[in-house]
């Protein structure tokens, strides 16, 4: 697959989605099903936004949702108020559905997908604040996230998945490596 | 119909702890290849109209 032939889109109606397919592997039709059933309503009522990777004939073969988040962690030292411990709040963006079509699997295009996704958080986290990538995601995806991508495992679900975090700013700083190797941003 | 995502994430115990650890070196887990990919999407940011 050529990925410099792709484009992306914000999914609206006059995307067809019918013939894109990703039910191969198990809990994967609920990725075909979001896009299908629930996307643009979503998308409607300013839930998430999708956006939709398209060929030069305008077949969408990839897709991923986001939303706003946000991170609540934990912190003993922090006073309580209420019944509530004390929590510190890290604004993200919640990559809520990632998928590429049964057919398009293991050709580069979900290395490209993210990184147009990446573009997109970075310019966000311009415009408003924004410290955290967060991903759902299925455990055979591990790989893809953590070495490909930097993401960290940040909990397990009660409904089998996982979920990993990513801090932005390794992706808006650049980087160098100290004299022992390890990498700092710029 | 529209499918609501849990977006409000609460971390807990270890996982609070984990993640406190992160925060002081958020480089640690980067990859050659995340890296790479950050650089390239770094370029397509700058290329795309805000």
């Amino acid at each position: 697959m050529d990925t410099s032939e792709l484009r992306l889109k914000v999914l609206d109606d006059t995307v067809s989605v019918e013939n894109f397919s990703c039910n191969k592997k198990p809990e994967s039709d609920q990725l075909e099903n979001f896009l299908k059933v629930h996307a643009l309503d979503n998308q409607h009522k300013q839930l998430t936004v999708t956006y939709v990777a398209l060929t030069e004939d305008d077949n969408p073969i990839a897709f991923f949702s986001i939303a706003c988040a946000s991170i609540a962690v934990n912190n003993l030292e922090k006073k309580q108020t209420s019944n509530l411990p004390g929590r510190d709040r890290y604004p993200a963006i919640y990559i809520g559905r990632f998928a590429v079509d049964d057919k398009y699997q293991n050709q580069g295009v979900g290395v490209w997908l993210m990184e147009q996704l990446f573009a997109r958080a970075i310019n966000i986290s311009f415009d408003v604040g924004c410290r955290y990538l967060i991903v759902q995601s299925k455990q055979t995806a591990k790989t893809f996230y953590e070495k490909k991508f930097g993401f960290s495992h940040a909990k397990d679900l009660d409904n089998g998945h996982v979920l990993y975090y990513k801090n932005m700013i390794t992706l808006t700083k650049d980087y160098i490596k100290d004299k022992t190797g390890k990498i700092h941003d710029k | 119909m529209a499918e609501h995502f849990n977006t409000a994430i609460v971390l807990e115990g270890e996982d609070a702890r984990k993640f406190r650890e992160y925060e002081k070196n958020p480089w640690v887990n980067e990859t050659k290849a995340s890296l790479e990919s950050a650089k390239r999407a770094r370029a397509i940011a700058s290329n795309l109209t805000r």
